[in-house]
């Protein structure tokens, strides 16, 4: 495998109006590891990911990815090059199926265009139908229960359940790297718990895969990261395994405040 | 029980009940027992969602039986102008029925089916029916090269509508196309190569091998008024589109129209390009309106501006809107409804468009996602 990071940010920033959301962050994410990034709230996180995923445009800064500078892409065009994501809201396709929301994580394995659907329709029928069997495979690995009604609307659905879907929407385009937005937001320990199975579960199956975890819950963190990110006013401040990141004194002062500033 | 001789008696009985109800209603012109099939068509809707029971038999029935319900469906529409022969009247309004539905189905690519709001199905139409009159009277171009020429003109029209509109979003995509819709309707009323407000006349029937589609047929022993012909065209066209629209809805392109309708930001993130999405719903709609635009130019001989206002992409949006968005068959009721209704209640003609209102109103209320609203997918 290539020693070389999957992802790459340099000099990363986006400015609202004169606020700095992410300022000047250098990252390297490095490929088939998991890792974290924690940070108090408004620190710059979900932002980052929206600016690796295309969401936003960044002011300044380059992305690399896969050795591909990919500054300035759009969404739809990073996806295709191998990148997932997860929401911290879940954004789930509400008025359509299980089966449907994983079947359109799979949206760019589908080459059938309109002319294929106008004239070979056939096509673009045994297309769908891998996607569907395949769809129901990644539901049944995360979830018996959930592949054996996947006619359910996610409207529907638990928070819990909701979360799982998302995430086998996200691995059904086979990414390479998978961005998670906390996604312990609203779930009771049992959830957190089942969710951090998971995460293993996805580990143990797409075994290259990396993964960057936005998390508040540290004891996700704790089990899961290999190496921890901390952002703070749009800043990396630190970074380093999880055991040195919770000793280290900048950090602590994020997230506790320092006793002086208190006012 | 349904599973059997006794189940297949029933499903046909039902049927024919319902074709008995359409012909009742577009024979009858008393006020009264309109009035009286309406609302007991209501009524019924309204008890088939209170008692789900009820409702599941009826469709479990339906499924089970599907292709002989269909086939009997299609029997009893090919046999209208045999049915009507003597009202060329309620035939010619049969063939705008279709000519709504084709409008109303591709709208539904955009209204059903993505959240695009589009107010300018007039423009569309208006354009494909303008291409037709010019090359008809200009040069004198066969009807059968003209039809796609017509559709791929309005196509074009759509792709062009679709770029600027596609900086806008919802109430202001909205307004984008109204604005469109009336820009058309004013340069069709000023411009001298369009004729102006006079609009162009004299555009001759189609001929299929030397038989012009102005003359009537006989066939056995009826005498079929000319208004069937279009009728038939317009239904051979609506089967297309009606095959088109369920492929699409069952493809990567019918998921990802619904994927940018319920989260764009999402949708993008699976790898969908949503603007080009978009504008493909503009313009695979727009298609079909320059087919229906052709075919109504080429079956009225004469046409203007008038007939490409505003109130006509309105009334097809209320066509989607009480059919059910995302499903191709309520599309369709909901099209021959509300082109029927009107032609009804001539007798308040000045009312039209209050009663229109109150039935948005009511379906918004009562059943937002229409009467037949979109079904989910299967795959198997």
């Amino acid at each position: 495998m290539d020693d070389r990071p999957i992802l790459q940010t340099r000099n990363l920033s986006i400015y609202f109006g004169g606020l700095a959301a992410v300022n000047g962050v250098n990252l390297d994410v490095p490929y088939g590891k998991t890792v974290g990034l924690i940070g108090p709230n408004g620190s710059g996180k979900t932002t980052f990911f929206n600016l690796i995923s295309g969401i936003y445009k960044p002011s300044d800064g380059e992305i690399r990815f896969k050795n591909e500078n990919l500054t300035g892409c759009k969404s739809h065009q990073i996806t295709r090059k191998g990148m997932a994501r997860t929401f911290q809201n879940n954004r789930l396709f509400w008025q359509l199926s299980i089966l449907d929301n994983v079947i359109l994580g799979m949206y760019t394995k589908q080459q059938a265009g309109l002319i294929d659907v106008v004239f070979r329709y056939k096509r673009v029928r045994r297309e769908l139908a891998e996607c569907a069997s395949r769809a129901m495979e990644i539901l049944r690995y995360f979830s018996p229960e959930l592949s054996e009604q996947p006619e359910r609307l996610a409207a529907d659905l638990s928070q819990g359940d909701r979360r799982r879907v998302e995430i086998c929407r996200a691995l059904a385009s086979d990414p390479a790297l998978l961005l998670l937005d906390e996604p312990s937001a609203g779930m009771s320990p049992e959830e957190t718990d089942k969710l951090m199975e998971d995460i293993g579960k996805v580990k143990e199956r797409f075994r290259d895969i990396s993964i960057i975890l936005i998390e508040h819950d540290m004891t996700v963190i704790e089990s899961i990261a290999d190496h921890v990110f901390v952002f703070n006013y749009g800043k990396k401040i630190a970074e380093g395994p999880y055991a040195d990141i919770s000793r280290n004194e900048e950090v602590l002062e994020a997230y506790l405040g320092k006793e002086a500033d208190d006012a | 029980m349904k599973k059997g001789p006794a189940g297949l008696l029933l499903l046909l009985f039902l049927e024919s009940l319902f074709f008995a109800l359409v012909l009742v209603f577009l024979v009858v012109e008393e006020i009264i027992p309109i009035l009286a099939v309406i609302l007991g068509t209501v009524v019924l809707s309204f008890v088939l969602v209170k008692y789900e029971r009820l409702n599941a038999f009826l469709q479990d029935l339906f499924s089970h039986y599907r292709k002989t319900a269909v086939a009997w469906g299609l029997i009893f529409v090919l046999a209208l102008p045999f049915i009507l022969h003597d009202s060329p009247y309620l035939i010619h309004l049969l063939f705008l029925s279709g000519l709504f539905a084709v409008l109303a189905i591709g709208l539904d690519f955009q209204v059903g089916s993505t959240h695009l709001v589009n107010f300018a199905t007039a423009a569309d139409y208006g354009v494909g029916a303008y291409t037709a009159a010019l090359l008809a009277v200009n040069f004198g171009w066969s009807f059968w090269i003209i039809l796609p020429l017509s559709g791929l003109a309005a196509a074009l029209f759509g792709f062009l509508l679709g770029l600027p509109t596609m900086k806008t979003k919802t109430y202001y995509l909205s307004l984008v196309t109204i604005a469109v819709g009336l820009i058309i309707y004013l340069l069709l009323n000023n411009l001298s190569w369009t004729g102006g407000s006079d609009g162009i006349a004299g555009i001759p029937y189609p001929t299929i091998g030397g038989f012009s589609l102005g003359n009537s047929v006989r066939l056995f022993g009826m005498e079929l008024p000319f208004q069937a012909n279009f009728y038939y065209l317009v239904l051979g066209i609506l089967f297309l589109e009606f095959v088109v629209a369920r492929r699409l809805y069952q493809s990567k392109i019918g998921l990802a129209w619904n994927a940018i309708r319920d989260d764009e930001i999402a949708a993008a993130c699976q790898g969908i390009d949503v603007t080009g999405s978009k504008i493909m719903a503009f313009y695979t709609n727009a298609f079909f309106d320059g087919l229906a635009g052709a075919i109504y130019a080429f079956n009225v001989g004469f046409i203007a501006p008038e007939n490409f206002a505003f109130m006509l992409s309105v009334i097809v949006v209320t066509m989607v809107i009480i059919g059910g968005m995302g499903n191709v068959t309520g599309v369709i009721f909901g099209a021959v409804i509300m082109t029927l209704i009107p032609e009804k209640f001539q007798v308040v003609q000045s009312y039209r468009l209050w009663l229109f209102a109150l039935i948005i109103i009511i379906m918004l209320l009562a059943r937002p996602k229409g009467l037949f609203p979109q079904k989910t997918r299967q795959y198997a």
